[in-house]
């Protein structure tokens, strides 16, 4: 696999243009920080095997006690599309959400490692006064299962301000790529640890979603979504997703949040997208990434006709955020240092190395430590998959949704 | 001759004078032809009586007293027949497509009617009066399937009548129009072999009570229909009886009438919070009881009452769409019956016998986009099996189930009208 890339590719795979790249982040080309990600095989979600793979995940990273004993744990839960669509009859959890399984058996090693709280955090695209429990509950999981597992287990809605009444400002360091800073529940502020947990699955826009992408949820609808300012008591969210402002920029955030920082920046959803994830990963820092490859999808990463469900069996877990997505990456078989317009970021810049960029982690597998079984052995080959639905689907990107645009 | 109840009308087109059009009556369910008197439609009505036909006079004023005067039955007062009845489907209005303020596009339907009917007269038959839509609307099979659908699970009765096109198609002896008629007879003949489902009893822990008259009616008929929409099951209840009415099985109430209630009702719901239910008033409760639980809910007053909640509106009269959503998320979808995936714009209602051998889950999808995903539809309890009952079926066919969350996944095949889901086996409750 490719781990290299020529400085002229790592040009093109950022626009094109080093003045997209803040000088002052441009330092940490080369010295962006590393950790070790572990890798396992797990072929269900049965607490039984589950339980001793994770907690032996956890223990080559040095153990979950030394990152949330006594401490306050945000999980960015990964909640795409609405709760009522499944792919075919799967539960979301096999398809596109990560297993409520697996989040259960993290917040009981949690517990057994002596977190004080754990909060459950995730913008839903659902009323203020709806519950985000009763959001879980729509989609067939059970919040009861949280609830016993984990000492002082919250819910929060992350796209209304709740009872901060008021949005935390997550300012990006080094003056951010295309916001200085974001306007966030919050909870994303109110945390010792902070946890995203995802599943690896294609993305139409940004190429691949996985523990990075999900960060992206973080801004709220109330104030960055399609709704956004159009109901005076933001307690009905409609338009659940961010395409008018994040994606196409074709208006500024509300309720106060910054506007972007160079309006004349292209309108390129393929351009914006990967640099406020990017961004993000640097404006709150992950502790611990955790990302679920028992089983997933791929093609899209909300359920479409042309998604196929898979089942790789593996599960990454690593606390470098960056490092970990690369690991995952790979695992796709896919190059986490591809530039633009290759496989898989064919219409954006890769949000990985923007991440490096800013000093966030690297996304050079030659200087990530693999614990576990190598990228080899857990590789489950997405890529073929897309090349199928492609020849299948000349016209479009993955065969699915996302028409090519030169 | 049968009797009015088990009359099954088709309004016989005016336009319709060939008694040898009566030759599509063969092998069609239909025994009552429901007319709009003209006098070129005597030797219809001879024939249709000569045949063991009921002949009844429809239509304004005169044309029922015409009808009558020339030999037609008039309607038996056994029989109501809707006429503010609406047709099935997404609603438009102009070019655009209603919808809710979630986006939810709006449905036109007519089973709260049927619903409510049955609880105001239940011993009377209802017949929807409702016509397809006329010119420039195209009116496909899926939607004559739909109309039928949308009376018959909720035990009504259309009184199927033909659009301008299909009238035409079948007097031609068009092949597709034929095909489209024999659809559309087959599944008014589904719903009549399943009339027993429809005295089933509904499931539902949410009891909405009112007179459903002025100056409530508006507000109490949308909430029912808003519920509905939201797969929200509920029961009625009338404030004239619900005073005396057995309140077990119920876990919320819904009491938003304008004014007070009786000094009894006002006992007997505050017994019902006491003990544990959650009690959803109107502003003509007038009376604050227990202690706010220090909710910030925008539209609701929330207090504490014994071991239950008393949640009062704030405004007069609450809209409708709120109250439903606010019942739901106050009580909590822990109390579904059914949850639902892959339909987007679609009606269920889930009946079962009181001692629960007997289950029955319906759905109704209006609709157009969509509509060939498979769906799944998740009952909280566990049954030893399920079948499908299918449109124009003559038996059901078995049905994969996988448990799921503690209860059971129906795996379903897309629904693009109708499905009727028998859950074998009385549950094992997971709750």
């Amino acid at each position: 696999m490719p781990n290299a890339i020529s400085r002229r590719e790592l040009l093109a795979g950022l626009g094109g243009s080093s003045l997209l790249i803040p000088r002052a982040a441009s330092a940490f080309i080369g010295t962006a920080p590393v950790a070790p990600v572990a890798t396992a095989r797990c072929r269900t979600y049965n607490p039984s095997e589950l339980a001793p793979v994770l907690d032996g995940m956890f223990d080559k990273l040095g153990g979950l006690g030394r990152l949330v004993k006594g401490k306050t744990v945000a999980i960015k839960l990964n909640f795409n599309g609405g709760p009522t669509v499944r792919l075919g009859h799967l539960p979301l959890g096999d398809t596109h959400w990560p297993h409520p399984d697996l989040l259960a058996v993290t917040m009981h090693l949690m517990a057994r490692a002596g977190v004080y709280r754990v909060r459950l955090v995730e913008g839903a695209a659902a009323p203020r006064t709806d519950p985000f429990e009763e959001h879980m509950m729509d989609a067939n999981w059970d919040p009861w299962q949280f609830l016993r597992v984990a000492p002082r287990v919250e819910f929060e809605n992350t796209n209304y301000t709740n009872a901060a009444k008021k949005f935390t400002r997550l300012t990006v360091p080094n003056g951010g790529l295309l916001f200085t800073a974001y306007d966030v529940n919050h909870s994303y502020a109110d945390c010792d640890v902070f946890v995203t947990i995802a599943k690896y699955k294609d993305h139409p826009t940004t190429g691949v979603s996985t523990v990075m992408k999900n960060l992206f949820g973080l801004t709220p609808l109330t104030a960055y979504g399609n709704g956004a300012g159009k109901w005076e008591d933001n307690d009905l969210v409609y338009g659940n997703d961010r395409i008018q402002i994040l994606h196409r920029g074709s208006r500024q955030p509300a309720m106060g949040a910054l506007p972007e920082l160079d309006p004349k920046s292209p309108r390129d959803d393929g351009y914006r997208v990967p640099r406020i994830i990017a961004d993000l990963t640097a404006a709150r820092p992950v502790h611990l990434a955790i990302l679920d490859g028992v089983k997933t999808m791929a093609g899209a990463q909300t359920p479409d006709p042309w998604c196929t469900p898979v089942e790789p069996g593996v599960l990454i877990v690593g606390t470098n955020v960056v490092n970990t997505a690369a690991v995952a990456v790979a695992a796709m078989n896919y190059d986490p240092r591809a530039p633009k317009g290759a496989v898989p970021f064919e219409r954006s810049d890769n949000k990985l190395l923007l991440a490096e960029q800013l000093g966030v982690g690297s996304a050079d597998l030659s200087r990530i430590e693999v614990i576990g079984p190598s990228i080899k052995e857990v590789m489950f080959d997405f890529r073929a998959l897309r090349e199928k639905r492609r020849a299948e689907r000349p016209n479009r990107l993955y065969g699915g949704r996302g028409t090519i645009q030169n | 001759m049968s009797t009015p109840a088990s009359w099954i009308p088709l309004r016989w087109p005016s336009a319709w004078t060939d008694p040898a059009l009566l030759g599509l009556l063969q092998g069609a369910p239909f025994n009552c032809l429901a007319m709009e008197w003209n006098p070129a439609q005597a030797p219809i009505a001879a024939r249709a009586r000569e045949a063991g036909l009921s002949v009844v006079a429809m239509g304004n004023e005169a044309q029922r007293s015409a009808g009558a005067a020339n030999g037609l039955d008039p309607l038996p007062d056994l029989l109501l027949a809707a006429t503010d009845s609406v047709w099935p489907g997404i609603a438009n209005q102009g070019n655009a497509t209603e919808s809710g303020p979630t986006a939810n596009p709006w449905i036109d339907s007519n089973g709260w009617f049927l619903r409510l009917t049955k609880v105001r007269s239940p011993e009377k038959t209802v017949w929807l009066t409702f016509e397809p839509p006329g010119a420039p609307h195209v009116v496909l099979l899926d939607a004559y399937l739909r109309a039928v659908a949308d009376t018959g699970v909720w035990g009504g009765r259309w009184v199927v009548s033909l659009d301008a096109d299909l009238q035409g198609g079948l007097a031609r002896g068009d092949t597709k129009a034929l095909a489209s008629w024999k659809a559309i007879a087959g599944a008014v003949g589904f719903f009549e072999r399943r009339r027993v489902w429809s005295a089933l009893e509904p499931l539902g822990v949410v009891g909405v009570i009112s007179d459903f008259a002025k100056p409530n009616e508006s507000t109490s008929e949308e909430i029912l229909n808003l519920m509905g929409r939201r797969s929200l099951a509920y029961r009625i209840l009338k404030t004239s009886t619900a005073a005396t009415a057995s309140l077990a099985g119920f876990e919320a109430l819904v009491y938003v009438d304008e004014g007070a209630p009786t000094p009894a009702l006002r006992r007997k719901l505050l017994a019902f919070a006491n003990q544990g239910g959650l009690l959803v008033v109107g502003t003509g409760w007038n009376r604050a009881q227990g202690k706010p639980m220090g909710l910030e809910h925008p539209r609701m007053d929330v207090h504490r009452v014994g071991k239950g909640r008393l949640a009062i509106c704030k405004s007069s009269p609450p809209d409708p769409f709120m109250i439903a959503r606010d019942v739901h998320m106050l009580l909590s979808r822990t109390y579904d019956v059914a949850r639902f995936f892959n339909l987007s714009a679609f009606l269920s209602y889930c009946a079962a016998s009181p001692d629960r051998t007997q289950e029955v889950v319906q759905i109704v999808s209006f609709a157009i986009r969509f509509a060939n995903d498979v769906a799944t539809a998740w009952v909280p309890g566990k049954y030893a099996s399920a079948r499908l009952w299918s449109l124009g079926s003559e038996g059901p066919s078995p049905i994969e189930t996988v448990p799921e969350n503690g209860g059971t996944s129906v795996l379903l095949p897309p629904v693009p009208v109708y499905a009727g889901i028998e859950l074998v086996g009385r549950p094992v409750e997971s709750r």
